[in-house]
């Protein structure tokens, strides 16, 4: 990031051990109590004083949040203190490389070994910021936030919980304790693409999973283009249209037209690319998506 | 120096030894300027401009004044000095006009570092704008707002060149043979417009300086620089203070690559610790600051033409480069200098016109980065080759052999003939073309939108230094007959001293063990060096050393000759003993030498012994202010880079495969430091040709102080392929035949990548980085036909 300081301002560590002891901490400092998971984006964000927490509340010692399950039908539960390095291993152990592709790539290229030590999924969907890759792997799959506060809990769709780039439903007394990635149905594959050869952080990113059954035709398609749009956005005409294609090649053009359309007006010029070399990334991270999943 | 006694060969020269400082990096046990703190110290916090050019009509500080810890906030009206190595230019605060946005206007001094960052937030400052230049272009033009209006008055050495009442801050002309004559014979000209956008020197240690100002008007310092006694002499020059006065330490240094040569943040750092009652004060950047307000690496734009005769011998060669030296150009105007004298290359070229200007804009103030004016005088110099061998239908390694300099014979683009040992580069670029196979460009098979091709480039570097500039060593023995060896130069990661605490091993035949090179350097305690720049320090502290090795044998001589009733002349050392040659077992241990010998009576001869050597650059010449014509340099290291890289022509994503580099340093005294130079060479190269570029916003301002948006390559970028290989044709007045490599292992190494893109693609890109977008744009305009193969190929490897 691009602090002109040094030093962090000044705050209070707080570290509870059970989820009730920390939630009471957010009943009774408010706004000015922050939660911390891996604290990259918490910190980084108070160093650059753009984030203003007089308690910074570390849930790492509440051990109830600690846990990776796995069952059929269910799906992956993971506890909002679970790096990624550790689901990274969770998905290897267990055999779920191919059940869980996309996410398992994703994290594969997320950043580096020492960060993924240390960064949550949790904090990264938290963060919601288009730079980070936790919300574009949630949203390839059927995902859920199980939110709590002291008050009750509840539950709610990535889609829903992140409104706009950096803009979550998340109120100052709640925390963010579980995500749930459903099992994904018979026939499911996805794959995960990162294009970054500019700045560290994705241009362009692409997510996409589809039903197979039998041959090379895909059905049910999701695409979600990240990165370059404030939020993960699906694009569900270029879905509707590649579900129902039969010749891919004579499909192509209207295929990328599609994309074209849906997915401009999301996009922005920035210092690093332009808007229309975004695109065309876009496009060829889609038909490299759409090559892959046809040959798995 | 000679051969052991003992076995007839080298014990520890040519080995592949690790750093002697490997372990204490390693284990994180290596201290730093910013790890060092004194009890009672101050810190500084700058307040930076947020205008690009304006004048300052008021500072108010009285809010910060009153954060608790904080102890006096200081303006450029406070010390109104002008600092510099070659145009002293700059201020230390700005004095009455701010010339780009980071520009320091005040200094918060403070008990800890938080209240002072604190404090400098509540800084108001309010300024009169000014119409700011952003582009060299632009600061040319004849009614261009003046940045400097004072250039005239500043303090500069005589070999720079600036033109007072413009922004130019250097203009050298290089001239050899007749340029119009020379055009006039050329059976084909090509032609090219270069672009090199600002960057950063990204070394992990931002520039950091405790200083202490004393009520005896003594100053110590302690500073991450990399030449101690220039700072030294800086500070006497601007400051007005005997040199003598000051003391400069500097402990490991977090990597430098030029952008801690001259002068950094010292002079401020002195002036506040007097400002507030000669207190220490520790002054440390923070990496925004680091590149938004400390000096970076200057921008180029370049024009250029050369005409060649059918045959492919280069007969006329013009440029023009244009460096954006930014707000101040105190090192700059050395880097135009530097890349217009050596625009020639490593090439015979009769008849050159190069001329090189230095120009104040309102952007981040410059300074040298490794190789200074030669990765832009190369990059403009060997991509035009593969231009015109394109235009010509040659090769691009026969176009380069046919117009080689050849050592004993031509004359280089300064007018010198080239000395006899000044290298094979016929062999070097033999053994590049070798090494990487010089084939042609491959479609790959499995996807027919992906080529791979290769590419080289030749450079040639010796240091950029005055012709005066001057080293000196000493090796002082202790009572165990180990060794402190004490040079100037320092260490910031090139391993020169590691190579000489070799050569005294070797020399004494004495454990490398037994060899001591503190990593402290100090004004006080070590020996003189100019400074630590230019690949210059293992030839000419290594010079200076070999002489201090030869002076301390000689004492050692004398004492064992009184001790062993031999004359000296019969007498050599080796194994760590002075024995009678011929006669190796007649011997004394050094250990009974080197601190004077006694006899058995009682009585004793000599005392301890220290030798002492130097070096100065002799020969080396001012260039002539009209022609450029001179002697720059003490050697020519020459070399080259070949590449083989992965072209996606649809992503316009690159990757190198491979890394070829072959040089001719003399002699390897450390094949293994040697090795780690040339692929961190390699690396920072690549790096700067594919992604390093500080971004501007349309303010002026820079928009990616930072490395998550200022990308530098990262170990998964890197080639896993390296072949390295080293000539030695050694030079005669070389330490041990050995000449200086450290900064030409990365100057042709972007110029390389374009020239395997250009072989493969035929599309010609002239402006770093090739990012992806700009090889994609390219290849677009200047290859659609390519572009459409490409996607159809893609297309049909779909269905």
């Amino acid at each position: 990031m691009s602090s002109p300081y040094i030093t962090l301002p000044e705050f209070k560590y707080l570290r509870p051990k059970t989820l009730d002891e920390a939630l009471a901490i957010l009943d009774r400092y408010g706004e000015d109590a922050k939660i911390m998971a891996g604290g990259v984006a918490l910190l980084s964000f108070m160093k650059e004083r753009l984030i203003e927490a007089k308690y910074v509340v570390d849930i790492k010692g509440v051990r109830e949040l600690h846990y990776i399950r796995f069952s059929e039908g269910d799906g992956l539960r993971i506890g909002a203190t679970v790096t990624f390095s550790e689901i990274e291993d969770y998905i290897l152990q267990r055999g779920l490389v191919q059940r869980f592709r996309a996410l398992y790539q994703g994290i594969k290229k997320l950043s580096d070994p020492v960060l993924r030590n240390r960064s949550t999924l949790a904090g990264n969907v938290v963060e919601a910021l288009p730079i980070v890759d936790g919300p574009c792997l949630l949203s390839v799959f059927d995902s859920e936030l199980k939110i709590v506060s002291s008050s009750g809990s509840r539950v709610v769709s990535v889609s829903e919980f992140i409104s706009d780039e950096g803009f979550i439903d998340l109120k100052p007394n709640e925390i963010v304790v579980e995500i749930h990635i459903k099992d994904p149905p018979k026939g499911f594959v996805s794959t995960f693409r990162k294009y970054n050869p500019v700045t560290e952080f994705s241009m362009v990113s692409v997510g996409m999973s589809a039903i197979r059954e039998g041959g090379r035709d895909l059905r049910d398609v999701r695409c979600v283009l990240c990165a370059a749009t404030p939020k993960p956005v699906r694009l569900r005409r270029f879905e509707d249209l590649v579900s129902r294609v039969s010749d891919l090649r004579s499909s192509i053009d209207e295929l990328l037209s599609s994309v074209e359309s849906e997915a401009a007006g999301f996009i922005q010029d920035d210092p690093y690319a332009s808007r229309e070399f975004k695109l065309h990334i876009a496009k060829m991270l889609i038909l490299d998506s759409l090559k892959e999943l046809r040959s798995l | 120096m000679d051969k052991p006694h003992s076995g007839g060969e080298y014990r520890y020269i040519g080995k592949r030894i690790p750093p002697l400082d490997a372990y204490e990096k390693v284990l994180g046990a290596a201290e730093y300027t910013f790890d060092l703190e004194i009890p009672g110290m101050f810190h500084v916090k700058l307040v930076h401009s947020e205008y690009a050019h304006a004048r300052i009509k008021s500072i108010d500080y009285s809010k910060a004044i009153r954060v608790p810890g904080v102890v006096s906030v200081i303006t450029g009206r406070d010390i109104p000095y002008r600092v510099g190595i070659y145009v002293g230019d700059r201020d230390l605060l700005a004095i009455d006009k701010v010339l780009w946005i980071g520009h320091p206007v005040a200094a918060v001094v403070a008990e800890n570092l938080r209240a002072a960052e604190k404090a400098a937030e509540l800084i108001e400052v309010e300024y009169d704008p000014l119409e700011p230049v952003f582009s060299v272009e632009e600061a040319l033009r004849e009614n261009a707002p003046i940045l400097h209006e004072n250039l005239d008055k500043y303090r500069r050495l005589p070999a720079f060149n600036p033109k007072p009442g413009t922004n130019i801050a250097n203009y050298f002309k290089l001239v050899k043979g007749d340029i119009d004559k020379g055009f006039a014979e050329a059976d084909t000209i090509v032609r090219g417009r270069f672009k090199l956008p600002y960057i950063s020197h990204a070394y992990m240690e931002p520039q950091v300086v405790i200083a202490w100002y004393r009520y005896s008007g003594d100053i110590e310092i302690w500073s991450s620089a990399q030449s101690p006694f220039a700072v030294r002499s800086l500070l006497s020059l601007s400051l007005d203070i005997p040199a003598g006065k000051i003391k400069v330490n500097v402990p490991y240094i977090g990597g430098g690559f030029g952008g801690k040569a001259g002068l950094g943040w010292e002079a401020l750092a002195a002036m506040i610790s007097r400002h507030v009652g000669f207190k220490p004060v520790k002054l440390m950047l923070s990496r925004a600051e680091q590149f938004k307000s400390a000096p970076v690496v200057p921008g180029m734009v370049a024009e250029a033409e050369m005409g060649l005769s059918r045959d492919g011998r280069i007969v006329a060669y013009r440029a023009k480069f244009l460096f954006d030296s930014g707000a101040f150009a105190d090192y700059t105007v050395n880097i135009s200098r530097t890349a217009g004298y050596a625009c020639a290359g490593s090439y015979d070229i009769p008849n050159i016109l190069c001329e090189s200007y230095a120009v104040y804009t309102n952007k981040v103030p410059t300074t040298a980065l490794r190789g200074f004016g030669h990765p832009e005088n190369h990059f403009v110099l060997e991509h035009m080759i593969d231009m015109a061998a394109r235009e010509l239908d040659q090769d691009p390694v026969k176009i380069r052999s046919r117009n080689l300099l050849k050592p004993g014979v031509s004359t280089t683009g300064t007018g010198v003939r080239l000395r006899e040992d000044a290298g094979n580069p016929q062999l070097v670029l033999e053994r590049i073309s070798d090494l990487l196979d010089w084939t042609t460009p491959e479609v790959d098979p499995e996807r027919p939108w992906v080529i791979r091709s290769k590419g080289i480039a030749l450079s040639v570097k010796g240091p950029s230094q005055p012709p005066n500039a001057s080293s000196s060593a000493i090796v002082k023995f202790n009572e165990d007959a180990s060794v402190d060896v004490m040079v100037g130069t320092s260490n910031f990661g090139q391993g020169t001293v590691t190579g000489l605490a070799m050569m005294v091993a070797e020399a004494f035949g004495i454990p490398l063990e037994k060899v001591h090179v503190k990593p402290l350097r100090s004004t006080d305690a070590s020996p003189y060096t100019w400074q630590t720049v230019g690949s210059r320090g293992l030839f000419t502290d290594g010079l200076a050393l070999l002489e201090a090795i030869e002076d301390a044998k000689r004492k050692i001589k004398k004492i064992a000759s009184q001790a062993l009733k031999v004359d000296e002349d019969h007498l050599e050392i080796a194994d760590g003993k002075v024995y009678v040659v011929g006669k190796p077992w007649i011997s004394i241990p050094l250990e009974k030498i080197v601190m004077g010998y006694q006899f058995p009576d009682g009585t004793s001869v000599g005392g301890p012994v220290i030798g002492v050597g130097r070096h100065i650059a002799g020969l080396t010449t001012y260039l002539d202010p009209e022609t450029g014509q001179g002697n720059p340099t003490i050697f020519y290291t020459f070399g080259g880079t070949g590449v083989e890289v992965e072209i996606n022509i649809l992503t316009g994503e690159i990757k190198v495969l491979k890394a070829v580099q072959v040089y001719d340093i003399g002699k390897a005294i450390n094949p293994l430091l040697l090795e780690g130079q040339a692929i961190g060479g390699f690396v920072m190269g690549m790096s700067r040709a594919l992604y390093e570029r500080i971004i501007f916003d349309e303010f002026g301002s820079v928009a990616n102080p930072n490395f998550s948006f200022y990308y530098v390559a990262r170990a998964k970028d890197a080639p896993d392929n390296y072949l390295i290989e080293f000539v030695e044709t050694p030079q005669m007045d070389g330490p041990l035949g050995s000449r200086g490599v450290g900064e030409n292992v990365m100057i042709s190494v972007p110029v390389a990548i374009a020239n395997a893109i250009y072989r493969a693609t035929g599309v010609s890109i002239k402006e770093l980085p090739i990012t992806p977008e700009r090889l994609v744009k390219a290849i677009r305009e200047q290859r659609p036909d390519l572009f459409e193969q490409a996607f159809k190929a893609y297309i049909d490897s779909m269905v």
